[in-house]
């Protein structure tokens, strides 16, 4: 992908909670999900208090980045003209091996020659100060 | 409360459908506004009660055309195609409650224009306001290029059809059939437009599995209901529908697909059940059915979650003909959102009515007493009525 295409991307402006995750995300360099430092559970998009246990404490956890596919949506067509020449292409739902799931680009992959229940890495790569993206891999 | 049959449409309208046209939004929705109240044998200034779309228009600005000065209740329903639905419970709330008496609900926009601007046409400020979801969306999905419904939509009907091996050819019978409906209906965009299962499967995809054909018609038109109480219903000039039961439905979480415990549970997985326990009837004894078809694939999982069938049954249920105007279970007799047009599913609200009317024309259903309506919208939101002729 040149940078050119890139560029032609839609990049949201995160704030708030979303933007803490995209921060952390990009200090680390890998993938940091939501977690509730009281009762331990994950959440995913992020969420001022814990849905289980209505804490409102959390850090941004490191998780493994490892997971399946657990669904995706395989575009032949777009409206969003950023996406143009890259039809077809397919946007994975991951469910990361600690639980919560994740929507990223699934790279290098052809329609049909990647199916639910695949086996998957999720990576992050900046773009710009503040976003956070998530490429998905076959592992 | 029970308010099971305390509220009764009684006036309906839709303009035209259109694929471009010089008149705004708020044009079509008081053209359909005006047609409904006349339809309802009001004067439009009889009307204290609005539901209005999100966007475009306002209550307010309803009202001032109607000369309507003394509104009692105004509320938007924020659940995208659900809205129309879920709005018939509002109104029967508010009627039920004696907080307003005459309550009409309207829909319109430029589902067609608003893409492909005549050269022209002045800009406009008016818009659709962004759904509920749309927070999630914009920093979740479109930065992925999944920025539209059909591609929201296939993040779990991917996984309909996998667990329940479901075909194109599964999917095209509503397709075919919502065509073949378009031929009764002197409105339809697609009457007279035949279209075969090769059509069908020569269509290009567009997001998987949906296809060309799978995807409800851009459309430009608006439609409305006017609702009272029964008792009032008895001195206008048609026969009242009743409002037998009625819900709404989320999914959880409702602004976000993909970590959903069970991404294929619908807000009308939810909704059903209460809509039919408060109507007192079962799914089998409608006479027809007017499903929310903005996509063929989300028209099987709704009759699913409705009760219709088992899950995974879809593919039977609309196999042989059995929601064709012939079958056990007519569906969407005007040719429903994906060959008539796309009002949002008033539209199926609309139609659900003449045919309880019994005006429903080359497309009546023999002696119809009870049906069926559904919405669905936004990110899974649902809604049901079950209608009945008074």
């Amino acid at each position: 992908m040149s940078t050119a295409k890139s560029a032609r991307k839609y990049v949201p402006k995160p704030e708030g909670l979303n933007l803490e995750f995209h921060l952390a995300c990009l200090e680390a360099g890998t993938l940091r999900i939501q977690r509730c430092t009281d009762c331990g559970q994950f959440r995913h998009p992020q969420r001022w208090y814990c849905p289980s246990c209505h804490s409102r404490n959390y850090d941004f956890a490191p998780v493994s980045g490892s997971g399946r596919i657990y669904s995706m949506a395989v575009n032949h067509f777009t409206v969003d003209r950023g996406w143009a020449d890259e039809l077809p292409y397919i946007t994975a739902v991951v469910e990361l091996d600690e639980g919560p799931r994740v929507v990223g680009s699934l790279r290098d992959v052809q329609p049909g020659q990647a199916g639910l229940g695949q086996p998957v890495r999720v990576s992050v790569e900046p773009r710009g100060e503040e976003f956070a993206y998530l490429w998905v891999d076959l592992a | 409360m029970d308010i099971s049959g305390a509220a009764a449409i009684v006036g309906v309208a839709e303009t035209d459908y259109m694929r471009g046209t010089s008149l705004s939004v708020p044009e079509l929705v008081l053209e359909a506004t005006m047609a409904a109240i006349a339809d309802a044998g009001l004067d439009p200034s009889e009307i204290d009660g609005i539901l209005p779309p999100p966007g475009f228009i306002s209550s307010e600005e309803i009202a001032a055309n109607l000369g309507a000065d003394d509104i009692r209740y105004a509320v938007t329903v924020h659940m995208g195609g659900a809205s129309p639905v879920a709005a018939l419970q509002s109104a029967t709330m508010a009627i039920a409650a004696g907080i307003a008496t005459n309550v009409v609900i309207t829909v319109g926009w430029n589902g067609y224009s608003a893409m492909r601007p005549r050269p022209d046409a002045r800009p406009t400020k008016r818009r659709l306001e962004p759904g509920p979801f749309v927070d999630v969306s914009r920093n979740f999905y479109a930065p992925y290029g999944v920025r539209s419904a059909v591609q929201w939509y296939s993040m779990y009907i991917q996984r309909y059809v996998d667990l329940y091996d479901v075909e194109p050819t599964d999917a095209a019978q509503v397709a075919l059939t919502c065509r073949e409906h378009a031929h009764l209906n002197d409105k339809a965009l697609m009457g007279g437009r035949p279209m075969t299962m090769d059509d069908y499967l020569a269509s290009p995809l567009i997001t998987e599995p949906m296809r060309k054909f799978d995807c409800c018609l851009e459309t430009d038109c608006a439609a409305a209901v006017v609702l009272t109480s029964p008792e009032r219903a008895m001195d206008l000039p048609h026969a009242p529908v009743l409002w037998l039961g009625g819900a709404e439905g989320h999914p959880y979480p409702a602004d976000e697909i993909t970590n959903r415990p069970d991404m294929l549970k619908l807000g009308l997985d939810s909704a059903a059940p209460r809509a039919f326990a408060m109507a007192g009837v079962q799914p089998a004894d409608m006479d027809f059915l007017q499903i929310y078809d903005c996509f063929t694939y989300v028209v099987m999982m709704e009759l699913e979650a409705i009760g219709m069938c088992p899950k995974g049954a879809a593919k039977e249920f609309v196999a042989d003909g059995n929601i064709s105007l012939s079958g056990r279970y007519p569906m969407n007799t005007h040719g429903g959102l994906l060959s008539q047009g796309h009002a949002w599913g008033l539209n199926h609200v609309v139609e659900a009515a003449r045919q309880l009317r019994h005006e429903a024309g080359d497309a009546q259903v023999r002696d119809a007493e009870l049906g069926v309506v559904t919405g669905y919208g936004d990110l899974g939101d649902g809604s049901i009525a079950v209608l009945a002729r008074g």
